[in-house]
């Protein structure tokens, strides 16, 4: 199954995106990088069918083989045949089954344990216990299932919230989409989450993150889309984008190259030295 | 919230409730006007029954209607009082009564029940209108001054209109803007009532959990499968039903709303599955026991309006809930 943006523009309050051509590859990890207000959570926003091209499309597509996960989610009527749809015009109850979105400020209800905060994110599907238990683990909270989340820290609480990803998670997930994950994580839980997006890419989801750690897209990226003014600036392979040469007029900072990791060219922001105290 | 903790919760609720029934039912006062404590002499036994099934009707439709606006706002502060919907069916309650006054007797047909449902609709829209934020959001504290406003604006119109009214239409409706427990309460509201407390009991329980995901961001609720605007609707259109139907039967009270479902909490935790019935026993018990205490206060030129005691209870647990940061707290 594919994302696709096909002239798509999209509206969120008084910003405008688009209109943009663009194609999330499943088995993938997408991310999406831009100075603030550029467009990635409208982008986000969107591809998780929550906010509605104003025209243009966004849509999913399946192939042939694929009809009987269409079917499943009763998105065709039309059973043997390869077929698309609007993701905004799919059920709350399909997008459940068919995505998980992370938002940046994850909100809970403090009084809430830990474990019933993760619990919901089965809600529109049958309870499983030992795949919840399975989400505290993976994402280091199991110690705390018991804890309240008003008593947690804003990186303890992103956890709960990827774990409520996780918990959702059924055969017919596609999409994972996690706005700007890394703001309040420490190092050791930015690892564990980079490994995770990377595991759900290789389970075959289309993964889409946004962030602006360039260490952390580097060691996550096959494709980079770079956002600007609400325009695609650039998007491509990740080891294509994430260079100087193009990095730079974007954010209107120097990069250098650092270091060559496994996958991909490590590209950081140099301006450290460039800061002028007057 | 443990198990344990939740079953001694159930307990105190549960033995609070028949203690606020047992004080309702055996207190009263004699012909001197000196209170007594004693089971009740066979004339006065229904009229004490009467007043106890009215203030446990209106008890729990005030709580299970402020918990649902709690779950719709997600702020702790939410409640028919605060947010207006009490004095929007008091004001339309008038309104109706001047109708019927001036020659249009139609209006009272179904009792006092369709205007009060009608403004507390009303009132709440205006409160959500102009209680958006900026950028289109709730904001919890402008949405209580709007309610505030609302609720102010609205009961001096009820008070205008009751000026205009008849004078001999004057005491009852009065009487009843103040807040009063009836004793021999009207057969058709009392019903609608109950079937308004019991069927919103029943649908809260069997969608706790759509309720408890109501308490993330929007964009969280809809991606984990809840309807989001189909929810609202109804806990919107249900809210302004329990605040209208409780009002119809005993005028616009103060707080029982607010209070009962943070009790609720408090007993058996936030989840839904067991927080809409407990608010619902909480808000008969409070009302219950405010209409007891009231027969203990020295009135010798009548008894004490039910509203003034639960303003005088409520008002500074609302003080209370505000200084702890409750608005803010409710999310992370």
């Amino acid at each position: 199954m594919t994302l696709k943006f096909e002239q798509a523009l999209i509206r969120n309050g008084n910003f405008v995106l688009g209109p943009i051509d663009l194609q999330f590859r499943s088995a993938a990890v997408t991310v999406v990088i831009g100075p603030n207000g550029g467009g990635k959570s409208t982008l986000l926003r969107a591809a998780a069918g929550l906010l509605t091209a104003h025209t243009g499309h966004a849509r999913l597509q399946w192939e042939q083989s694929q009809s009987a996960l269409a079917d499943e989610l009763s998105m065709t009527s039309a059973r043997t045949l390869a077929g698309e749809m609007e993701i905004a015009k799919i059920t709350p109850s399909q997008r459940a089954r068919l995505l998980s979105f992370v938002p940046q400020r994850p909100e809970s209800v403090a009084g809430f344990s830990v474990r019933t905060s993760v619990e919901l994110g089965r809600v529109a599907m049958r309870a499983d216990a030992p795949r919840v238990q399975l989400a505290l683990e993976r994402t280091g909270i199991a110690a705390l299932a018991d804890e309240l989340v008003g008593h947690l820290s804003e990186g303890q609480r992103h956890r709960v919230a990827f774990a409520r990803a996780l918990a959702q998670r059924t055969a017919q997930t596609q999409l994972l989409i996690v706005d700007e994950p890394t703001s309040a994580l420490d190092p050791s839980w930015t690892r564990t989450l980079a490994a995770e997006l990377r595991h759900s890419a290789s389970e075959g989801l289309a993964v889409i993150v946004a962030t602006h750690d360039f260490a952390f897209a580097g060691a996550i990226a096959d494709d980079v889309v770079a956002l600007s003014q609400g325009k695609i600036a650039a998007a491509g392979r990740a080891m294509e984008i994430l260079t100087p040469h193009i990095l730079q007029p974007i954010f209107n900072v120097p990069f250098r190259m650092v270091e060559h990791l496994a996958a991909n060219p490590l590209c950081l922001p140099m301006w450290n030295g460039a800061i002028n105290a007057s | 919230m443990t198990t344990r903790r939740q079953q001694l919760g159930w307990i105190y609720l549960s033995v609070v409730l028949v203690v606020a029934i047992a004080c309702r039912f055996l207190v009263g006062r004699d012909v001197l006007g000196q209170w007594t404590f004693a089971w009740p002499t066979s004339d006065s036994i229904e009229w004490r029954a009467g007043a106890l099934i009215s203030a446990f009707l209106a008890g729990a439709a005030l709580s299970l209607s402020g918990i649902f606006l709690q779950t719709l706002l997600r702020n702790p502060l939410a409640s028919p009082f605060v947010l207006g919907l009490s004095a929007g069916s008091q004001a339309c309650v008038a309104a109706a009564y001047w109708i019927a006054a001036i020659g249009g007797p139609w209006m009272l047909m179904g009792g006092a029940i369709f205007p009060a449902t009608v403004g507390a609709l009303l009132a709440l829209a205006v409160t959500l209108y102009f209680g958006r934020g900026k950028g289109g959001g709730i904001d919890p504290i402008s949405l209580v001054l709007s309610g505030v406003i609302v609720g102010t604006v609205a009961a001096a119109l009820a008070s205008l209109i009751e000026w205009l009214l008849p004078l001999e239409m004057r005491p009852a409706l009065a009487g009843w803007a103040l807040g009063r427990v009836p004793e021999v309460p009207e057969i058709s509201v009392a019903v609608i009532t109950a079937i308004a407390v019991f069927a919103s009991i029943f649908v809260g329980i069997r969608n706790g959990s759509t309720l408890d995901a109501m308490g993330l961001s929007e964009d969280e609720s809809s991606s984990i499968g809840i309807h989001v605007a189909r929810v609202r609707l109804y806990l919107v259109l249900g809210s302004s039903v329990l605040a209208a139907v409780a009002t119809a039967l005993c005028g616009p009270l103060a707080f029982i709303g607010l209070i009962g479902p943070h009790m609720a909490r408090s007993c058996v935790g936030p989840r839904h599955r067991a927080s809409v019935l407990a608010a619902a026993i909480s808000g008969s018990t409070l009302l219950i026991a405010a209409d007891a205490v009231r027969h203990f206060a020295p009135a010798s030129t009548g008894r004490l309006p039910i509203g003034v005691i639960c303003a005088l209870a409520g008002g500074p647990f609302f003080l209370i809930l505000l200084r702890r940061g409750a608005a803010k707290a409710w999310m992370r």
